[in-house]
């Protein structure tokens, strides 16, 4: 049977939420759909939480191991005889990935997947104004990274109720004992860490983000999307336009030299919703547009939109989802 | 010292898709073609150090894609003050598998046999935004790399072979990291890294008669590879048209009518979209 291997990197205790959409993912194919016949383990990446491996081992994995960093990784995806290797996106695995994909012979990288049937996968192409979809039909290994909120996650003990009960699922954990004795790679070396004076929530991964634009006009206007993104649980991120003229953070920028994000909630504030923007979150799930003027193009692609000032209704959404 | 440039022309970002009838490409007459952006920063990072250097380094840009209908991208780059090209050529545009992609420029590279003292990249470009090359491209030649540099400091003697470089990146949640890279390198560049210049109308005219090397994939044997990869199966298809969604105007003097609004959108979030 086929192997597949998922790389998950653990941080304070957990694994990221694009993992269990993965995970969920490959549990319905391996189930419902009865497409794939493979069987999935996954390597940890840091530490978990003792509840959060109990989460995890419902998700039917052959073997969990688990690994101090993503370098220990290396012998397991190169020598472990997987068809395939998997990771959400992100930005340590845009650079391990590849490098892996070299180590092995007839390897083939697909980068940014959106949809995973078992026997191709598809990739937004051109900003996604066109889907590719890519057969798997090599005897080689495929290493697969995925976009985040492309799937949605299980309930899973449901699914074990809909499908046959809760399956005594008997999964081994290893720690991966093979170290990386030599690394094959030159390695750069990491003089200083810039930590950001706020940590939030990375973008790629939010469910919810609310967005503004040059209409916010100044840094401290930004504070007003603080709340809105507090009351939702959201992720604040921004135009360009709002970056080059320093209302907001580069590390916040939406759009095709920023970031590409698929929320289930985008809401753009004071964004005319220009072609390089909505490249980075077109295939968001519902789009929420606030403008004053109701020709702005960011309408023709929004759900739901209201035509009026941000500054007066932003501060009336708030209070609505308030009361 | 030698620095290699990688260049790809795509597809401007204003361009409408449209699919050729088969679905296996998309339909390339009536498209703009401009310098991937992230690669403009790669030429600006090489002539900054160019002009640094009193123009000592030997700039090459290289570039694997269709020679129709244009090759304009290497002549650009080459009125910027770039000295010489290389091109590898494919019959046509082509959405290669990025693993062919980085053979095909080590294998460029090694033939051209110019020994290798830093190379740049763009850190994706924005027709597969596959963000892979760069990284590959490094591996396979033992290069020390560092991707998606946000900002480069000018470090005395850091332009010289086995230099140390010293360059930021962006990481996730908006930490940076400064890292030391030793020549020989590849460094994969980011937007925010400088002001790409415009090329001169000297610096055109000069283009015209800089030299230019061409390979085809054959030359570097491969051409069946290229053939057989899963990336020349694959089938494309438009995004489903999203229908128009609901439009609600605010009236500037009606508070009942603007309380009513926010009521049905906060509705719309909670019951029928079921996203909050
Ligand atoms: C190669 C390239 C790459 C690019 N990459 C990106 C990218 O990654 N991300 C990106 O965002 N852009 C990108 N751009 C820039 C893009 O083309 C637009 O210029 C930019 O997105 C505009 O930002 P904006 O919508 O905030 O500003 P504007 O286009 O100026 O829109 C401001 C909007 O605010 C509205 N407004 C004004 N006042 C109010 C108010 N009081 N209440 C409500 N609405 C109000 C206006 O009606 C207008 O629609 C790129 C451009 C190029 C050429």
């Amino acid at each position: 049977m086929a192997k597949l291997l998922l790389v998950a990197e653990a941080s304070e205790g957990k694994i990221k939420k694009s993992l269990y959409e993965i995970m969920s993912k490959l549990l319905s194919l391996q189930f419902v759909a009865k497409k794939a016949s493979f069987e999935s383990d996954l390597v940890i990446v840091g530490e978990v939480s003792a509840e959060e491996m109990e989460r995890i081992k419902r998700f039917n994995l052959s073997t969990i191991f688990q690994a101090k960093n993503l370098q220990s990784v290396r012998p397991l995806a190169v020598d472990g005889n997987y068809k395939y290797v998997m990771a959400p996106v992100s930005t340590s695995n845009k650079d391990f990935f590849p490098v892996l994909a070299v180590s092995v012979n007839n390897a083939t990288m697909v980068s940014d997947v959106v949809d995973f049937d078992g026997a191709n996968v598809s990739k937004p192409l051109f900003a996604g104004k066109a889907i590719s979809k890519i057969p798997l039909s090599k005897r080689g290994t495929y290493f697969i990274t995925v976009r985040p909120n492309s799937f949605g996650v299980l309930d899973v003990e449901q699914f074990w109720k809909e499908n046959g009960g809760a399956t005594a699922v008997n999964t081994k954990v290893e720690a991966v004992t093979q170290v990386a004795s030599s690394d094959a790679n030159a390695r750069v070396q990491v003089k200083e860490v810039v930590k950001a004076m706020k940590s939030r929530a990375d973008l790629s991964e939010a469910n919810i983000i609310v967005s503004g634009g040059r209409a916010m006009k100044c840094k401290e206007n930004f504070q007003l999307l603080e709340e809105l993104a507090n009351v939702l649980g959201a992720t604040v991120g921004a135009s360009r336009a709002a970056v080059d003229a320093g209302y907001a953070l580069p590390a916040m920028q939406v759009g095709q030299t920023g970031k590409t994000v698929s929320p289930s909630l985008y809401v753009a504030c004071g964004i005319s919703g220009a072609i390089q923007h909505l490249a980075g979150m077109r295939t968001s799930k519902i789009i929420f547009a606030i403008n004053s003027d109701p020709n702005a193009p960011i309408f023709s692609k929004a759900d739901y939109g209201i035509v009026g000032d941000l500054y007066k209704v932003i501060p009336m959404l708030i209070e609505e989802l308030k009361a | 010292m030698n620095i290699y440039v990688c260049v790809k022309q795509v597809p401007d970002t204003e361009t409408k898709v449209v699919l050729e009838s088969d679905g296996k490409a998309i339909n390339t007459s009536a498209i703009k073609w401009v310098v991937n952006p992230y690669d403009e920063y790669a030429i600006e990072l090489a002539m900054q150090i160019k002009d640094r250097l009193q123009g000592a380094p030997n700039v090459i840009v290289i570039r694997v894609g269709e020679s129709n209908p244009t090759v304009e991208v290497l002549r650009t780059a080459m009125a910027m003050g770039a000295d010489e090209a290389i091109h590898v050529e494919l019959p046509k545009y082509t959405l290669l598998d990025p693993t062919i992609t980085a053979k095909a420029l080590e294998a460029a590279i090694k033939k051209f046999a110019k020994p290798v003292d830093l190379i740049l990249a763009g850190k994706q470009s924005i027709d597969a935004d596959n963000s892979q090359v760069p990284q590959m491209l490094a591996a396979r030649m033992g290069l020390e790399c560092a991707t998606a540099i946000g900002s480069y400091k000018v470090v005395e003697g850091s332009e010289m072979a086995s230099g140390v470089m010293e360059v930021t990146r962006d990481l996730d949640g908006g930490s940076s990291e400064v890292l030391s890279v030793r020549l020989p390198a590849l460094l994969s560049c980011n937007k925010g890294l400088n002001t790409p210049r415009y090329p001169s109308l000297p610096g055109i005219m000069k283009a015209k008669k800089k030299p230019l090397t061409k390979y085809t994939m054959g030359d570097l044997g491969l051409e069946q590879v290229a053939l057989d990869s899963d990336y020349a199966q694959m089938s494309l298809v438009l995004p489903p048209e999203k229908a128009p969604g609901k439009k609600v105007v605010m009236e500037s003097d009606n508070p009942t009518q603007q309380k009513e609004m926010m009521k049905q959108a906060v509705e719309f979030l909670r019951s029928e979209a079921k996203v909050i």
